[in-house]
């Protein structure tokens, strides 16, 4: 949030409300469209020239080596990058026909609209419940509509019957696991479009992993996801669509290799890196 | 203790505390152990490891020792006022008048200590509220404004702060706050408000360092959901920063409290060192603090005075160590928090 990295003027946000309106924009809430998407830190170009389309209510995969960018793409949805100092966003990358590159839409209303998952579990250091309602009490929830919406969230995430004597417990009580899956109840209370999850599963034991995938799966058709794997197989079971990223050397930024439906990507790969990566090759 | 003894395992270290001990024979037993054989090499190691367990064990009973046998001795004469004067604890603590030359109606010395006891609370207080609006405004920035000026500017700024000693401070509290106080409030310009400011000053860089700590140990992870759930930067720091360091930031403000109760030297410079119970910030007052510094080299060991001095530092003990329980028991709950 030091704010150098992308500037966004409010009037222009403003701008964005109508649209948010119109009959197209409910149909297809949460499709992401990248045009030359490139990114930089500190001057340094780490990936470049990023074009795809991110479906709405699909499940998207970024795959690829370590340090090919895929998790520098993805803080590029919800504008988290802003967080880090020097980072500068190239390109376009529009949300549902709206640039939030060029500051089309103001970053906070984004990150309610473009949820969040990290890789390791961070639950505050509140109770259950008041991890949920941290995002709508910002926007000023009302207590009784928090309840159910609490309970939603829970439920949507397979977590509800876990917690639902404990909800005024210490969240840090929670198995890494359950907190995992509470992060994304959390992401869910401000009933955002989009759910980013930046490996989710990368600290959890399989039994865990398998809920986290059994949700994704459950939720699909509500809302778009797009994650970031390193598990191919969990790319393979969870996405519509993969994305297959590469750096090859340090001299050049990472690129976008191809994307495509994730059956073809695995089975007939068009592009012989991505055979070789998806074989074990390297990476 | 375990410092202590990973030290005892260092081969130098016992060497150079042996030579200390048995200063006579430290050319011989630096030179002795290359030239003997593989068993008498195992042996005087063995031997090392003992002494050198003993050196450090004794120097760890040595603190214990000090620390109670301090202890006892306040505890002794601060005591004897009550057991061995027959002076009445409750008109100690409770009496408003401080002469202890004199006697009262019940012929006894004039031994109320109250004024103290009300200083002491009042300039510990009231430097903690001045203190800690700009301690924690001064942590905030440094971690969440602006990192760098908060490690290139500001805490090199706290340790030098740290580092001058109080009597530079009461000396400035002298000369430009007490002038400052007497122009606006009239009087003398000694007193409560004066002997407060000096302490926040001083009190400060403690409070802003270890809150700035506290802050920086709040993990990345905490304010990256929070930003990525649609907060605000000030949203992010007012309900998930500032409640995660919470307990941080009360032993910041409690270990502040403790050297501002505890400061003698400053605060007798500014506060006037009247023993009456203060009727306003801005008329003298006095502290436990400021009256035994005042009046301990005067009195002779044994008399009633003594042992009433004796007893003020008996109370500022028993303060110090109710203040180092709260932050114990702060630090416990803050991890069975964690550990859930």
């Amino acid at each position: 949030m030091q704010g150098q990295a992308v500037q966004c003027p409010p009037a222009q946000a403003e701008s964005s409300e109508p649209h948010l309106e119109t009959q197209e924009y409910m149909e297809n809430a949460g499709a992401f469209t990248l045009k030359d998407v490139s990114v930089s830190y500190s001057g340094e170009t780490a990936v470049a020239g990023v074009s795809a389309d991110l479906k709405a209510k699909e499940v998207t995969a970024l795959i690829g080596p370590s340090g090919c960018g895929k998790s520098t793409i993805l803080r590029c949805l919800n504008r988290m990058n802003d967080m880090f100092p020097g980072v500068e966003v190239g390109g376009n990358i529009l949300l549902d026909g709206v640039d939030i590159v060029s500051g089309g839409i103001d970053p906070i209303t984004l990150r309610m609209r473009v949820g969040m998952v990290f890789q390791q579990p961070s639950v505050f250091p509140l109770s259950i419940y008041d991890n949920i309602a941290y995002g709508p009490r910002l926007l000023g929830g009302k207590s009784q509509d928090l309840d159910e919406l609490v309970e939603d969230c829970l439920r949507k995430a397979a977590i509800w019957d876990e917690v639902k004597d404990e909800l005024k417990e210490s969240a840090l009580g929670l198995s890494g696991g359950q907190q995992q899956r509470l992060c994304i109840a959390r992401a869910l209370a401000t009933k955002p479009e989009v759910l980013l999850m930046d490996e989710p599963c990368s600290a959890l034991d399989p039994l865990s992993t398998e809920r986290i995938e059994d949700t994704i799966l459950e939720l699909r058709g509500e809302m778009t996801f797009v994650i970031v794997t390193h598990n191919m197989q969990q790319a393979h079971r969870v996405s519509d669509t993969t994305l297959f990223m590469l750096r090859e050397t340090m001299e050049r930024p990472a690129e976008l290799v191809e994307y495509g439906p994730t059956d073809q990507i695995f089975n007939d790969p068009k592009d012989q890196r991505t055979a070789d990566y998806l074989a074990g090759a390297f990476g | 203790m375990q410092t202590a003894k990973f030290q005892s395992s260092n081969d130098a270290g016992v060497l150079s505390a042996n030579q200390g001990s048995v200063s006579g024979n430290a050319v011989a037993s630096s030179t002795g152990p290359s030239g003997l054989p593989e068993a008498t090499k195992q042996l005087a190691k063995s031997q090392l490891e003992r002494v050198g367990k003993y050196i450090t064990g004794f120097c760890a009973a040595l603190v214990v020792l000090v620390v109670v046998s301090l202890i006892f001795l306040v505890a002794q004469h601060g005591l004897s006022t009550f057991f061995v004067d027959g002076i009445n604890p409750i008109a100690f603590f409770t009496g408003d008048t401080w002469n202890p030359h004199n006697t009262g109606a019940d012929g006894m010395p004039l031994v109320g200590a109250l004024p103290m006891i009300v200083g002491s609370f009042s300039v510990t207080l009231l430097s903690c509220v001045i203190v800690i609006p700009f301690a924690l405004g001064a942590a905030i920035f440094a971690v969440e404004i602006n990192p760098t000026l908060g490690s290139k500017i500001l805490r090199p700024a706290l340790e030098l702060l740290t580092g001058i000693p109080s009597v530079v401070f009461g000396l400035i509290g002298l000369m430009v706050l007490v002038p400052w106080v007497r122009s606006w409030a009239g009087g003398t310009g000694y007193g409560i408000l004066a002997g407060s400011l000096v302490l926040a000053v001083m009190v400060l860089p403690t409070v802003t360092s270890l809150a700035i700590d506290a802050l920086e140990s709040v993990p990345a992870t905490y304010r990256q959901s929070s930003y990525a759930l649609g907060a605000t930067r000030w949203q992010t720091i007012w309900h998930i920063v500032l409640r995660a360091a919470l307990p941080g930031l009360l032993t910041a403000i409690v270990l502040g409290m403790a050297r501002a109760f505890g400061e003698a030297l400053a605060v007798q410079m500014v506060i006037g060192n009247a023993a009456i119970i203060p009727s306003s910030l801005t008329t003298p007052a006095a502290t436990l603090t400021s009256i035994l510094t005042m009046s301990m080299g005067n009195e002779a060991m044994g008399t009633v005075y003594n042992d009433v001095l004796w007893s003020l530092a008996l109370v500022l003990l028993v303060m110090s160590l109710v203040f180092i329980l709260i932050v114990h028991l702060i630090g416990r709950k803050s991890v069975s928090n964690n550990a859930q």
